[in-house]
């Protein structure tokens, strides 16, 4: 019987490592191989590259179209979700589960879909971008563009991340800060905001990570002029069309770097809170 | 009690507020997403489905169609398999690093789609790593079907694992631990009582993985070389159409991946509802109120 | 302040929770609710707080109505059963929480603020926390927290809702102990929700037995014990032996049976099946014609009669409690 046991607890062990073994062994090949061959790449540059690169205006006028809308959008999408995550959370009302279904849809929805149903929409002759054109706002092949298209593909981000918290935030918190006289206003403010705060950054980030790397649906409404329209990702597909490959992984680094920075940044405010 | 909000009247907003936060999140989520996939709709079938059909008809449609779903076939079974040694491995075992591990799993999400690209191309581009081996011996990567793959695969990898990590963990270790006291074999433990518990998820992983692998345009892009009739995967020919200013066909085109979105959005409500019903069957034994 | 409860109904989802409750709270009442798990009375005590409204009858507080009107403005502190502390705020804060959420006419100066939290501090003699969060507190001084929090805005009426639910045996002592004496040093009206029956009689001046959504019993807590109205609250309030005798059902408790070695008119006999000390008191276990009777006597009674496990005695009532 022991033995038996023994026999089946060291057979399945050995299960578990062989699954193991394979699994991180694909994972390797395919993942942590290709992206050691950019660092890798990036470490051989002489520092004259970076300089060049990232000293072209066309660069950084990338840099800060990218990096800048990524933000507004994000804070848009934060701005927003929080209050679509309270209603889904809190309120019954007719067609609320299709709500709450339709939002995944940016997720869901193949980025060149998106890009193709937001010029359709945001085109000079389209449904919203005609009458907006009319008052003077040109959305399609603008910075307005690319802030509606990074504004799509970041809606579920922070409404998912809030609306499981607000969930699983005790009732008794809020009704507490009742029994001692507080407003509802003064309550969202000191009680509720704060407990949701971790989740709202994290939302936040994970869209913000997002904006920056998006590239197929924004290049189909953006106008990609090189200084003005042109993202960061697609400034790497151009150094790529003319060969310059030095170019496209001196980008690619840049843009990894500022984005884990950002992202350290915001995780290290998210732990402060919680802590 | 806890979890659903209070019922107290002290702690609702008054009804003018609700009423207005409601009526906002449908304008918002009516304005931003349903909006423009209606558009999209619209634009193709406007004129009638057998001018969608004749949209779809060209050789250079077809050959994409074909392209993406043979892409798909591969990439597909493969990270399957894999997603679910990786899951099954990491939850069953305890090891230094096994974090990381977890963190690391995320980075295909992380990297920008285009990164991802390029990744690819510097070890198997002319320029690349192995690009004098692979020119040597006359094999091509980078513009090929081989790149495409290898991208689709690279960012498709992470779905299922994903999917089952958090599901593997929650289900009871303690029913596997009674099998084996019994003295299941592996084999028979994994496929009695792990699978049962992990069978939709896995097949909404699944889902979610052939809809990127299909839907994929920033990496691909990159490696394909837009060889129309030879490299273009459906949405790199949504974006040669548009290019072209045919916006009724790229629409077309596009509706027909847009079905992609619309079968991962049904899966995940589907697979959502069934887990639900089995774990209320699993708990209905032991408690018969909620 | 007064509360009256006029014929309280509560429904939940189809289910009766409270079925006409009528009740008076005096002022400077030390008032338990007692019952069993689900018996409504967490309901009424919400209902009574305002965080619930009755779907009829009405509470009245000082004669006035209570519905409508917030819990501040009728100066109701409610304790939760989880105490609720804000979690991120440190216990200062969460002591302020009340005095800063004062509409700005009637809002204390930061330096007032700081003297009323100090001096609440100094009341639960916890002065040396002020600074940390309630997660680094033990149950104990949470619920002490919690308490001084309510207290900060001078609440006429104290609710609290299973108030020692959550803490270890010492300290829930420790505790009945110190809120009785805060009840006798402040004089509010308190309400506090139990299904402790020890902890009801032990820390109240009055218990109000609640079982199936209806008062049982109201009375203090030698009413409930030595003269309980029906089978249900003299189960409640503690062991009780049913001991069917001449024809009769009595309800007796373990010291309200007397053994004999010898049989009387009044007597049945019994065997002695187990024997244990119970603290100040003997233990004896016994079965009466198939019913297990449990008797209890001080050890000095003990020593004197001659029992033994297998031994037959004689079981005598000293008093006749029946219920129609």
């Amino acid at each position: 019987m022991s033995r038996s046991l023994a026999n089946s607890n060291a057979s399945s062990q050995s299960a578990h490592r062989l699954a193991m073994g394979l699994g991180l062994t694909y994972m390797s090949l395919l993942v942590l191989m290709p992206i050691a061959g950019l660092l890798l790449r990036s470490i051989q540059l002489p520092p004259g590259e970076y300089l060049r690169v990232l000293q072209a205006p066309e660069t950084m006028a990338a840099f800060r179209l990218s990096f800048g809308h990524a933000f507004l959008a994000a804070l848009f999408n934060t701005v927003t979700g929080v209050p679509v995550a309270w209603v889904l959370a809190r309120y019954a009302f007719p067609g609320k589960r299709l709500l709450d279904v339709w939002i995944d849809l940016p997720f869901a929805l193949p980025t060149a879909v998106a890009g193709i149903a937001l010029c359709t929409l945001y085109g000079p002759h389209g449904f919203l971008g005609a009458p907006l054109a009319k008052l003077g706002l040109k959305v399609a092949y603008t910075h307005w563009g690319v802030f509606i298209a990074m504004s799509f593909v970041s809606i579920p981000f922070v409404i998912r991340t809030v609306q499981p918290a607000l969930l699983n935030l005790d009732p008794s918190q809020e009704e507490a800060a009742a029994c001692l006289g507080a407003s509802r206003l003064y309550c969202l403010r000191r009680v509720i905001l704060p407990e949701l705060l971790p989740s709202i950054l994290t939302g936040f980030s994970m869209a913000f990570a997002r904006d920056i790397g998006e590239y197929g649906s924004i290049i189909f409404i953006a106008g990609n002029i090189p200084g003005e329209t042109e993202i960061l990702p697609l400034r790497i597909v151009h150094a790529l069309e003319c060969y310059d490959y030095a170019g496209a992984t001196v980008l690619a680094i840049a843009m990894m770097v500022a984005s884990f920075l950002l992202l350290l940044l915001i995780n290290l405010l998210q732990k402060r809170q919680t802590s | 009690m806890n979890g659903n909000p209070s019922s107290s009247p002290l702690v609702m907003e008054p009804p003018w507020v609700r009423r207005a936060l409601i009526a906002f999140a449908c304008l918002h989520i009516g304005l931003l997403i349903v909006l423009p996939f209606a558009s999209v709709l619209w634009q193709a079938f406007s004129h009638g489905l057998s001018t969608f059909s004749q949209l779809l008809a060209t050789r250079d449609t077809r050959s994409a169609i074909a392209l993406t779903l043979s892409i798909a076939a591969i990439a597909v079974p493969v990270n399957s398999l894999f997603g679910l040694l990786l899951a099954w491995g990491l939850t069953h075992l305890r090891f230094p690093g096994r974090r990381f591990l977890l963190t690391l799993l995320d980075l295909p999400f992380s990297i920008s789609p285009v990164v991802a690209g390029l990744l690819f191309i510097l070890i198997f581009g002319n320029n690349g790593y192995l690009g004098p081996f692979l020119r040597s011996h006359h094999l091509k990567v980078i513009f090929a079907f081989p790149g495409l793959l290898l991208v689709t695969l690279f960012v498709t990898m992470p779905f299922v694992a994903k999917e089952l990590i958090p599901l593997m963990d929650d289900a009871d270790h303690d029913e596997e631990e009674a099998a084996r006291l019994l003295g299941g074999s592996w084999w028979r433990i994994f496929w009695k009582i792990t699978f049962p518990n992990i069978k939709w998820g896995l097949l909404y992983g699944i889902v979610l993985c052939t809809a990127r692998a299909m839907g994929e345009f920033g990496a691909v892009a990159v490696v394909s070389g837009s060889i129309r009739g030879r490299t273009n995967t459906l949405p790199l020919h949504i974006e040669a159409l548009f290019q072209d200013g045919d916006l009724p066909a790229a629409s077309a085109a596009a509706s027909l991946l847009a079905l992609l979105g619309i079968i991962s959005l049904v899966s995940r409500g589907i697979a959502a509802r069934l887990r639900k019903r089995s774990e209320a069957l699993r708990l209905s034994a032991p408690s018969s109120t909620p | 302040m007064s509360i009256i409860i006029n014929n309280v109904h509560k429904s939940y989802s189809g289910s009766h929770v409270l079925k006409g409750i009528n009740l008076t709270v005096n002022t400077g009442e030390l008032l338990a609710l007692l019952g069993p798990s689900g018996c409504g009375k967490t309901t009424l005590l919400r209902i009574i707080a305002g965080l619930e409204p009755p779907d009829e009858g009405e509470v009245l507080c000082n004669g006035l109505p209570a519905a409508g009107s917030s819990p501040q403005e009728s100066r109701i502190g409610f304790v939760f059963q989880h105490y609720a502390l804000f979690r991120h705020m440190s216990v200062f804060e969460n002591i302020a929480f009340g005095l800063r959420a004062k509409p700005r006419a009637q809002r204390p100066s930061e330096a007032q603020i700081r003297e009323k939290v100090e001096k609440l501090l100094e009341l639960i003699q916890l002065e040396w926390i002020a600074k940390r969060l309630p997660s680094e507190l033990s149950g104990g001084q949470r619920q002490r927290v919690a308490l001084a929090r309510v207290l900060a805005v001078d609440p006429s009426v104290l609710l609290l809702d299973e108030p020692f639910g959550a803490l270890d045996a010492k300290v829930r002592q420790e505790l009945r102990h110190w809120l009785r004496e805060r009840h006798a040093d402040l004089g509010v009206t308190t309400i506090f929700v139990t299904h402790d029956q020890e902890e009801a009689m032990e820390v109240s001046d009055r218990i109000v037995l609640i079982h199936d959504g209806k008062i049982e019993q109201t009375g203090s807590p030698d009413d409930l014990y030595n003269h309980p109205v029906n089978p249900f609250v003299c189960d409640f309030l503690g062991l009780v032996n049913m001991l069917p005798l001449h024809g009769k059902t009595l309800y007796l408790r373990p010291h309200e049976i007397a053994l004999e070695s010898a049989p009387l008119p009044e007597t049945c006999p019994a065997t002695i099946t187990a024997i244990r000390t119970a603290g100040p008191m003997v233990q004896l276990e016994l079965r009466a014609d198939g019913h297990p009777v449990t008797v209890a006597m001080t050890h000095e009674q003990f020593a004197k009669g001659d029992f033994a496990i297998g031994k037959t005695a004689h079981l005598r009532p000293l008093l006749e409690r029946e219920f129609g």
